[in-house]
């Protein structure tokens, strides 16, 4: 018998070592695949462009810059103090905005999915705000706040404030009963129902609509920009498509896709502590 | 601040143990609910004393759930019409917030909070006393210990079985010690062994501490093994067709119980009022 039942463990052990191998084999396959394609498509961008050492140009470089143009004109950008202006100044309408969706989705979500009669009252008439193409109103939101950090928070406070509300108005509506009533009846109150019950549920709803919200804070923020202003990453952006430096706006678009792909893994990274008491992390 | 409001909640459980004072006594007179067309009880006058042990055993589907959901008053009226009262020793009691935390409810369906570890589940009805977290914890750890969930202290619900979910869900109401407790069959879902083990677990803890227990059941055996009285529900809508002391001494152990003649006897007793509830035909030809 203990034979038997010491063969078992060593023979799951074998099977678990197994098992990671297997997995540790796939990330590192998986990882240098990455390298490789990442690499290929720089290698291609090189040559297409004149470098390589073979001077040869697939296309002007008004149409795609070089690599090192790109990367000179990324490092001057930076010494120039501009960089850390501009990138400080979107980054501040998109963080600004979102807080302030979040803040107010939030709210007004909990505050109307329990005053139920004022959550199906408004519930069309937010639908139809929310099917508003958000840009339209930008060169609005100019007029009403003018060219500073105001106008772009408020596009962006405005794009993202009803992902938030409805997310929030139904993870409350969605507040499973059974939870509810096991908490109240161990005699817990309404602010440990809220802390017990209410605030991981609805945070997971929200999170759901977290991640898409953070990439859109910054795209519409850089928008705002475009529509009018006098700083930030967007205007940066115009002037140089204005004066054709194609290095330039490379450089620019490098920029904004580090900073979204850090601002979407922190979001996630967040989502995935924050939630991980569910069966299967979503994403 | 809170911690005022714990010792309060701890000075009076240790005075009611050292003075012997009386737990909760539960009364219902002439209760009945339906859901819309659907009577799931009626008419049921039920009573019991101070810490006793009463059993319920019924059909599946005759209303024991909603009794017990009744009486805690967990139905809303827009769900269900309620007739009757319910009384709390000797006071009406209407509202679920009337229990001020006297009453624990072993649900049907485990209701673990998904977003809370084992631990942190067990410690909701003490958070909620306001027990320091230290103490919170020792009592947690030690219930954990008690059900064999030992190394689980930190999963989360979804990584558990069924059968460690209920064990969760029962160590949770023991944990903070409620005054009367309703359990809708706590064991469901149990293999044999867990369950005989649970069985005589439950039954020691009320022997120690004498909380009034409302314990429904499917399984006779398991009624008459713990309870010191097993009501019989009719098929529904349910009301009570059968009162049965069951005379035999504690402590008792279910194993050995299960062997002895005063218990077949008591079984087949009740089997015969429980049968003719039972619509399957079947359940009829097993009576001989
Ligand atoms: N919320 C509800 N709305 C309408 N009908 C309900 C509701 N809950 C239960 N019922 C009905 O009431 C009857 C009794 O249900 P209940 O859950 O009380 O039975 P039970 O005796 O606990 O059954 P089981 O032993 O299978 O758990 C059933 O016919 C059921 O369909
Ligand atoms: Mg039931």
């Amino acid at each position: 018998m203990a034979v038997m039942a010491n063969l078992g463990i060593v023979l799951r052990q074998m099977t678990a070592g197994r098992l990671g191998g297997i997995t540790l084999d796939r990330t590192v396959k998986v990882w240098v695949y990455r390298l490789l394609a990442i690499g290929a498509s720089y290698l291609l961008w090189d040559l297409s462009t004149g470098g390589l050492g073979l001077g040869w140009r697939a296309w002007p470089p008004v149409i795609l810059a070089s690599p090192s143009d790109t990367f000179a004109s990324l490092s001057a950008y930076s010494a120039s103090g501009l960089m850390g202006r501009d990138v400080t100044q979107t980054l501040l309408s998109a963080l600004y905005g979102l807080v302030l969706a979040i803040v107010c989705g939030v709210v007004f979500g909990v505050g109307f999915a329990y005053v139920r009669i004022v959550g199906d009252t408004l519930e069309p008439i937010f639908s139809a705000v929310n099917s508003l193409p958000r840009l339209a109103i930008a060169p609005l939101l100019i007029v009403w706040f003018g060219l500073g950090i105001e106008s772009k928070v408020a596009l962006v406070w405005f794009t993202i404030v009803f992902i938030i509300y409805f997310n929030t108005y139904l993870g409350v509506r969605n507040l499973d009963p059974d939870l509810v009533r096991a908490v109240r009846v161990m005699g817990g109150n309404g602010y440990h129902l809220a802390r017990m019950v209410l605030l991981p549920s609805v945070l997971s709803w929200i999170f759901a609509a977290l991640r898409t919200s953070v990439a859109f804070s910054l795209a519409i923020a850089v928008t705002g920009e475009f529509v009018g202003s006098t700083a930030g990453i967007g205007y940066r952006l115009v002037i140089a498509t204005g004066v054709l430096d194609t290095a330039r706006v490379f450089a620019i678009i490098f920029l904004l896709m580090a900073i979204g792909f850090v601002l979407v893994q922190v979001t996630e990274r967040v989502e995935k502590y924050l939630l991980r008491w569910r069966p299967e992390a979503i994403g | 601040m809170l911690d005022a409001g714990y010792h309060e909640w701890h000075n009076v459980l240790n005075s009611r143990i050292e003075r012997r004072l009386e737990v909760a006594r539960l009364r219902t007179d002439h209760f009945s609910l339906r859901y819309g067309s659907v009577e799931a009880f009626s008419n049921i006058n039920l009573e019991a004393q101070s810490g006793e042990f009463v059993a319920i055993v019924g059909p599946s589907g005759c209303g024991k759930s909603s009794f017990l959901n009744a009486l805690a008053g967990l139905i809303s009226p827009e769900a269900a019409h309620v007739e009757g009262n319910v009384f709390l020793d000797d006071v009406q009691r209407i509202k679920l917030t009337d229990w001020h935390g006297r009453l624990g409810y072993v649900f049907q369906q485990d209701a673990l909070l998904p977003w809370r570890t084992v631990l942190q589940n067990v410690e909701i009805g003490l958070e909620i006393k306001g027990a320091p977290a230290a103490q919170r914890r020792e009592q947690a750890q030690e219930l954990v210990k008690l059900v064999g969930l030992e190394g689980f202290e930190h999963f989360f619900p979804y990584k558990l079985s069924g059968g460690m979910r209920r064990r969760v869900s029962l160590i949770r109401t023991l944990a903070y010690d409620p005054e009367i407790v309703f359990m809708d069959e706590p064991f469901g879902g149990l293999d044999a062994h867990t369950r005989m083990i649970l069985q005589r677990e439950v039954t020691e803890i009320w022997q120690r501490n004498r909380r009034t227990v409302i314990f429904v059941t499917h399984d006779l055996g398991e009624a008459i093994v713990m309870a010191q009285r097993v009501l019989v529900f009719s098929h529904r809508p349910a009301s009570v067709v059968g009162d049965y002391e069951v005379p035999f001494p504690y402590p008792r152990d279910p194993i050995t119980l299960q062997t002895m003649d005063e218990f077949a006897q008591l079984h087949l007793k009740i089997w015969r009022t429980l049968a003719n509830e039972f619509r399957v035909e079947e359940a009829q030809s097993v009576l001989v």
